[in-house]
């Protein structure tokens, strides 16, 4: 975990782990689910920003937010949050698929740093 | 306890799931608000933590929904109050007020803290349970409203209640009943001789009788004083007669003493009999008053017997 010094932690894995009952299995479990389950919302999302259905895309990125808030992990739950107020407010289509970058990096972030434990 | 998730998204579901296993919960999980009316009628679950935002029906409508169910409940059945635990988003303050005010009872903030949702949980625990007794309680209190303090069968007011149905069903249904009054033979006298306590005793005796001796289908009442009244559905004048006149006979062998009733100084019962037949003589309501009739004709005829109200000859046809 030392080999990530610029970006913040995918996870926050004491709190996270705290969550989870302090059970690094059920832990491990539940970051997998996540990642199972976050492929298809990420289509949702894309397929709904490109479309301009941006409340549907503020729900998809809510859920996400949830999620993620589960796991503590941070960067994903914060750059979700920011999606889905920024859906919701309507602010422009670029800005948008810029968030919707960053959140696509970070779910890869955690996606490796899962398959490193 | 058995408890409902609603919740559409798998991570929050497993984490809640786990969670409140490990407190020794059962969990029933529900994918959206429609699946957990579903549910929650199915299992009969009393707690529910629905997720504010699901497809379908979400957390706010499925509060409406079983707050409006449990005000249909009809009348004579309890409704199981359900108690819900709204999760909400951190900071969402109108949501929950919003949800507060349509019917949720409680709210946790997501991601929730395992203290937090154990001890929100405990307190949902309390006000069902406090809610069963409650009802537990009402429940009993409508029983006892219904039963007569001194012999324990069934009272005048169950039985102005059953009749009314009864009447119902027999004219709806083109049905006879018959309706059987009773009283005791010079129980002014028994009372005097041996005291009220005695009297008291007999009527318990004559109430045990009475309803030792009645088929499972018809109903015995204390319908006031010493007197008794039984209701006989479905039974035309002759079954009634019948049965009319095992319960005198029955209560004359019980051989319980009433010095004032010469000449066997036993207590007896004097028994008037009326049959509502459909289409034709009185109406369901009018029979009562016929059955009463019957039984004076029984005490001045010289009591210890059954009368059978006879209906007037029905008018011949050209």
């Amino acid at each position: 975990m030392d080999g990530v010094k610029t970006a913040p932690a995918p996870v926050d894995w004491e709190e996270g782990l705290a969550r989870a009952g302090d059970d690094v299995d059920f832990f491990k479990e539940l970051l997998e689910l996540f990642l199972d389950d976050v492929p298809q919302r990420m289509e949702n999302l894309s397929a709904s920003l490109t479309a301009g259905e941006l409340e549907e895309s503020a729900g998809v990125a809510h859920s996400i937010k949830g999620a993620s808030a589960n796991l503590s992990a941070k960067p994903i739950q914060q750059v979700a949050a920011q999606l889905e107020q920024a859906a919701r407010q309507g602010h422009p289509a670029e800005e948008l698929t810029a968030l919707y970058g960053q959140l696509k990096e970070e779910i890869a972030r955690l996606a490796e740093f899962a398959a490193s434990l | 306890m058995r408890i409902v998730i609603a919740e559409d998204e798998p991570v929050s579901r497993k984490v809640l799931r786990a969670a409140l296993e490990k407190m020794g919960h059962q969990v029933v999980e529900a994918c959206d608000g429609q699946h957990a009316l579903e549910v929650i009628e199915e299992e009969k679950a009393r707690l529910v933590i629905a997720d504010w935002m699901m497809p379908n029906v979400d957390g706010l409508e499925l509060v409406r929904r079983l707050r409006q169910q449990e005000q249909e409940v009809p009348e004579n059945e309890t409704s199981r109050y359900v108690y819900v635990i709204l999760l909400t988003s951190r900071g969402q303050k109108q949501d929950i007020v919003d949800g507060l005010t349509a019917g949720a009872d409680d709210y946790i903030t997501k991601p929730f803290d395992r203290d937090e949702l154990m001890v929100r949980i405990r307190a949902g625990e309390r006000v069902i349970h406090l809610e069963d007794s409650l009802a537990a309680k009402n429940a009993e209190l409508a029983q006892m409203a219904l039963v007569d303090g001194l012999t324990g069968i069934s009272n005048r007011r169950d039985f102005d209640d059953k009749f009314h149905k009864i009447a119902e069903q027999a004219r709806r249904g083109g049905r006879p009943f018959s309706i059987i009054m009773i009283d005791l033979d010079r129980f002014k006298a028994l009372n005097d001789s041996l005291g009220h306590e005695a009297g008291d005793d007999a009527l318990r005796s004559v109430a045990g009788l009475l309803c030792g001796s009645i088929r499972s289908s018809d109903y015995v009442f204390r319908y006031g004083g010493e007197e008794f009244v039984c209701l006989l559905p479905d039974t035309d004048s002759e079954g009634a007669r019948y049965v009319a006149e095992r319960l005198r006979r029955t209560v004359e062998e019980g051989s319980l003493a009433n010095p004032g009733n010469p000449p066997s100084n036993l207590l007896t019962v004097s028994v008037g009999l009326a049959t509502y037949e459909p289409f034709s003589g009185p109406s369901p309501e009018g029979v009562l008053p016929l059955a009463d009739q019957a039984l004076y004709r029984a005490k001045s005829e010289g009591r210890n017997r059954v009368v059978v109200h006879q209906a007037e000859p029905a008018i011949s046809r050209r």
